[in-house]
């Protein structure tokens, strides 16, 4: 190779380093839900520190380690409400209540619930969880109704998709 | 659940520059169908079996000392490369750092599985994942290996490998010394 191709390649190598800096982690989410008549009710599991990431970068000026735990927990609904949305039938919106939540070692987990007034046939999910903090982030989520189980991959290029219930 | 996480495995495999970078790194040497089978199947056999360890709990990395152990395995066969006359027992390398380079494919994964679902059916999504990471494997060597077949007879292979491999060696040292830094 001649000293200006070596040049060239010693470049390349100093954009490639800079470019490839961030660990290659697996960036995962998820949920487990179950449709009844008319609720759909799950938890969904995520790594802490990547969800501490994700509401610290949404907040924009929120200090979230300074918050108490009910401010956290106002906000995290509030992250959630706007990232985990689920509209039944073709047309109507359902609320998010969190219901519960844990933690674990690396883990932490969020029991939800949407109620609907008319009986559940079909479902859109719309599922950005961490999506804005992590390009490659991958949302597994199932549901389990009359129809059996079934489980789709949300992706940032593809945040929704619909189960039928019945 | 099989479905998504063989489509989450092949992902991850591709978006995976630093497996990609070693798997590289081991092929630009295999100079023959036998060495290049011997290493993709060292390589194979270990990280699966890193993941079952790591999934009957027998075996647990620090993600981040994996995350660097990774790094540190591309500077290794990219100085090798350059320094060993001979790749003799490539086979060996790769099962080596087979086994980190599964540690870092199942870490997060496995910790994320236990906690969702029972012991028993975490083994139906880390097989699918597993089955994913190998399939992305096939489509980077079906890729890769006539593109080196014509390059070896476009170019002086020869000369051109201690070239890529110096480039390996110094994005893996960047990349250890990065990762250390974050530690």
């Amino acid at each position: 190779m001649t000293g200006s191709g070596r040049w060239l390649a010693w470049q390349v190598v100093l954009l490639l380093a800079a470019g490839t800096v961030v660990a290659h982690g697996l960036h995962l989410s998820i949920t487990k839900a179950e449709a009844s008549e008319n609720e759909i009710t799950g938890k969904l599991t995520l790594n802490k520190l990547d969800f501490v990431e994700a509401l610290d970068q949404w907040s924009n000026d929120t200090k979230i380690y300074e918050l108490t735990p009910e401010a956290f927990e106002s906000l995290t609904l509030r992250y959630m409400k706007r990232h985990l949305k689920v509209e039944a039938n073709g047309s109507m919106d359902l609320k998010l209540e969190i219901v519960d939540a844990g933690q674990g070692k690396e883990t932490m987990w969020l029991a939800f619930k949407f109620t609907s007034s008319e009986k559940l046939e079909s479902i859109k999910v719309e599922n950005r969880v961490l999506f804005g903090a992590f390009p490659d982030q991958g949302n597994v989520f199932e549901v389990k109704s009359e129809k059996g189980k079934q489980s789709h991959l949300f992706r940032v290029d593809a945040p929704t998709a619909t189960f039928e219930l019945n | 659940m099989f479905t998504v996480f063989l489509e989450l495995g092949f992902d991850h495999i591709l978006d995976g520059y630093d497996h990609l970078l070693f798997l590289a790194g081991l092929i630009i040497v295999a100079d023959n169908w036998r060495a290049l089978l011997a290493v993709i199947s060292a390589f194979t056999l270990t990280h699966s079996t890193t993941l079952v360890l790591s999934a009957l709990d027998i075996l647990s990395l620090d993600p981040d000392l994996t995350e660097t152990l990774i790094a540190a395995s591309i500077a290794y066969v990219g100085i090798e490369n350059v320094v060993a006359r001979e790749q003799k027992r490539r086979w060996l390398v790769a099962g080596g750092f087979g086994l980190i380079h599964g540690a870092g494919f199942s870490g997060h994964l496995t910790e994320l599985l236990r906690s969702v679902m029972e012991m028993g059916t975490i083994w139906n999504p880390l097989i699918g994942f597993n089955i994913g990471i190998e399939l992305g494997q096939i489509v980077v060597i079906v890729v890769s290996v006539p593109i080196i077949y014509v390059l070896r007879k476009l170019v002086r292979w020869d000369a051109l490998v201690p070239e890529i491999s110096r480039i390996l060696a110094a994005v893996g040292v960047f990349l250890v010394i990065s990762r250390v830094w974050e530690l």
